[in-house]
């Protein structure tokens, strides 16, 4: 913070991390003779800007390079067939063309990707929220499940879907043992049926992610004031209208936060139909950036996959936009 | 110090004959890069052990071998292609020639040198050409063979198949062989499994240069393997996967007695089962079978600043010694055919040699389309409806032929 404030600073004593700075000054203000003190302030607004620059330099350039770079890059490279060896050849709107029009199966892995979205999101804020209050209630161990609850998410997505891919076996696999003792039937064939590949993804991803959002769930719910509780039960509110009435308005911050983080993430979701199904059966299972990646890395269309990658970015943008907008209804600031 | 008149000529001549003696026959020392595929240290260990001994005989050369996992591989190479970063040598599988072919040289007008190219299995050389360009010089290659379970068989009660049997005994002894959860055959959508079969009955994926997925021969060898899953019942339904080889996976593992794969598989499927491993060749039907085939080979690129060297390098990492090395490593089922007595005495598997000699007399070297990567990725991917009969073999191939036009 002492940085950003040096005109204020400067008569007072250095803080920790000011020595230098307020050295560089004096030495500046003796150079420029009868006038010490305007000159230090100057000096040393270049000094602390210089200094700032230079504490921020491996980040910004690292910033500059691998984040903003390669974002205008793959913008330039959307407008162009760029093949990896050969020459591109500039296209103009040509890929957005081919992607919204002309290509077979662009719109059906829209369809698939919103289909994760929404059972991916509606299963996952259910489950967290439900065991947030479970955990923030009188339950011995909380810590313990906590952190047994967070734990997929510390583990690699890659390794999780290699896991599942083994309970999703098809006839001998843990899930469909379970099924053939509960029901006398094996069940659906998870991963080998385009009815039932989707769900299996989203099932291993609720099981992977809902960790995240149950830890701010948690922390949301411990920071609702006790006293409303309190007030609710002498006036004879049970558990459900507590919860109705008191925990999910003030929630609704978190709950906000934690939609729009999820379903951004969700519209990028890429590693586990990668692993878990490699898209299929048929395009089943196929979203947007696996469509990207196939797009990129098996045709070697880079122009075709920044477009689609653009595509994605806008559609996030717009879904995020709407949310903002539409959380004056419903999100609670109190 | 004075210096005597005849010192100073002797000098001058010394340093004259020198000069002489480096542009005669001394070359600087050069190093070059080699990039080829490894997924495992034991691979690795293999490669740099060939690149110590391009060395060992050429002391002016120094080859710094660079490893990628195969599903990288081809990637890595094209970025570095976009770069202007490419290894001086690089491995090159035939299947790849249509996506990145553009990147090597032509090495016809070396091949009098250093190695005779007749002593290589002309199948693979072959392959490795593009619009009469040698642009590789195998080191390995292999037909598509069938893989059976020799265990299971006995316990079955039947007799091992052998080579150029058909396609009504496999089908009987797959029959048999499908009881107690394990099934007699196990395939998916990706090509390599079933074109064989596509080959055999007389048809071709490929016309005029370009996929022909869904002509009528594709679409009646597809559903006669598919039907083996949904009518027959002697192969399992397949689930959707991220994963390389189910078949590789379900045979090993002892759930299915057959499935088709390629001879480099066989010394490390040996060294992982726990029963005994035939090979035999694709059936046939009506008398004919032809199976499909790959094989890999090291190429210059064109960035390379040193071909000649290269070509030294090459000469020795596929030359005899390098052959006799690779077929002991059980690395790969050599393409120098004096290799290859040995590469069987090392794999002794029954059925090996008949199976993989019976099968390259009738080989179709599997010429691909560019993309066929794509190709043969989407085969699997979509392959997986008709294998569970959610989607008919017909509608597969052309869905995909639709997406790859």
């Amino acid at each position: 913070m002492s940085a950003t404030i040096p005109l204020t600073k400067h008569e007072a004593v250095p803080g920790p991390g000011e020595h230098e700075a307020a050295g560089a000054t004096e030495h500046s203000g003796t150079h420029a003779g009868n006038r010490p003190k305007r000159s230090s302030r100057k000096g040393g607004r270049g000094g602390e800007t210089l200094a700032a620059l230079a504490f921020l330099a491996p980040n910004l350039v690292g910033f500059l390079c691998f984040t903003v770079l390669p974002i205008v890059a793959s913008l330039v490279l959307s407008f162009y067939e760029w093949p990896i060896i050969g020459t591109p050849v500039f296209k103009g709107l040509g890929n957005f063309v081919k992607l919204f029009t002309r290509d077979v199966v662009f719109w059906r892995i829209v369809g698939h990707t919103l289909h994760f979205v929404v059972g991916y999101l509606i299963l996952n804020l259910l489950i967290s929220i439900g065991i947030a209050v479970w955990l923030t209630g009188r339950v011995p161990a909380k810590g313990f499940f906590r952190f047994v609850f967070f734990l997929p998410v510390l583990s690699p997505m890659v390794a999780n879907a290699v896991v599942w891919r083994l309970l999703f076996a098809y006839p001998d696999g843990l899930i469909v043992a379970v099924f053939r003792m509960l029901t006398g039937s094996p069940g659906p064939n998870w991963l080998g049926s385009p009815d039932w590949s989707m769900s299996a993804l989203i099932i291993m991803s609720v099981w992977a992610g809902f960790g995240y959002n149950m830890i701010i769930f948690v922390a949301g719910i411990e920071g609702i004031p006790k006293p409303l509780y309190e007030a609710a039960r002498l006036d004879g509110a049970g558990p459900w209208v507590r919860f109705r009435h008191i925990t999910l308005p003030l929630l609704t911050p978190s709950i906000f936060f934690a939609t729009v983080m999820t379903l951004i993430s969700s519209l990028q979701v890429f590693a586990q139909p990668y692993i878990l199904t490699g898209g299929g059966p048929g395009s089943s299972t196929t979203t947007i950036v696996y469509y990207l990646y196939q797009n990129g890395f098996q045709n070697y269309e880079m122009g075709y996959a920044s477009a689609i990658a653009w595509s994605l970015f806008i559609l996030i943008m717009g879904v995020t936009a709407v949310q903002f907008w539409f959380q004056k209804k419903w999100v609670h600031y109190e | 110090m004075k210096i005597s008149r005849s010192a100073r000529v002797t000098l001058g001549a010394s340093v004259l004959a020198l000069l002489a003696s480096s542009s005669a026959g001394f070359t600087a020392p050069v190093t070059l890069r080699w990039a080829m595929s490894a997924d495992s240290q034991a691979e690795i260990g293999v490669w740099q052990h060939l690149a110590d001994m391009v060395h060992a005989k050429y002391p002016d050369i120094t080859v710094t071998f660079e490893s990628t996992a195969f599903s990288d591989y081809y990637n890595k190479l094209v970025t570095e292609a976009a770069a202007d970063d490419l290894p001086c040598i690089a491995g090159l599988q035939a299947q790849r020639i249509p996506d990145v072919g553009s990147i090597f040289i032509d090495l016809s007008s070396k091949l009098g040198s250093g190695l005779n190219i007749g002593e290589y299995q002309s199948s693979i050389v072959d392959g490795l050409k593009q619009d009469g360009k040698q642009l590789a010089i195998p080191y390995d290659l292999g037909p598509y063979v069938v893989y059976y379970n020799k265990t299971m068989f006995k316990a079955a009660g039947l007799a091992l198949p052998k080579p150029g049997w058909t396609s009504e005994e496999f089908l009987a002894d797959a029959k048999k062989l499908t009881a107690d959860g394990h099934h007699g055959f196990v395939a998916d959508g990706t090509p390599d499994m079933w074109l064989p079969f596509v080959l055999s009955i007389g048809g071709d994926y490929m016309k005029d240069g370009a996929p022909d997925l869904d002509n009528a021969k594709m679409v009646q060898g597809f559903t006669w393997v598919t039907d083996l899953a949904t009518k027959e019942k002697v192969a399992p339904q397949i689930p959707a996967t991220g994963a390389s080889n189910y078949p590789a996976d379900q045979f090993r593992n002892g759930n299915a007695a057959m499935y088709i794969d390629g001879p480099w598989q066989l010394i490390n499927a040996k060294q992982n089962v726990k029963f005994d491993i035939g090979l035999t060749t694709v059936p046939s039907f009506g008398g004919k079978s032809v199976t499909t085939m790959s094989g890999t080979g090291f190429g210059i690129t064109k960035s390379c600043q040193d071909p000649d060297a290269a070509w030294k390098a090459i000469s020795v990492i596929v030359g005899p010694e390098g052959q006799n090395y690779i077929a002991k490593a059980g690395r790969g089922f050599p393409a120098y055919k004096a290799a290859q007595t040995y590469w069987y005495s090392v794999a002794d598997v029954d059925g090996a040699k008949g199976a993989i000699d019976t099968a390259l007399a009738t080989v179709n070297v599997y010429k691909t389309t560019p993309k066929w990567n794509r190709i043969a990725a989407l085969l699997q991917q979509y392959g997986v409806e008709a294998f569970n009969g959610s989607s008919s073999p017909q509608a597969v191939l052309t869905e995909v032929q639709n997406q790859v036009e």
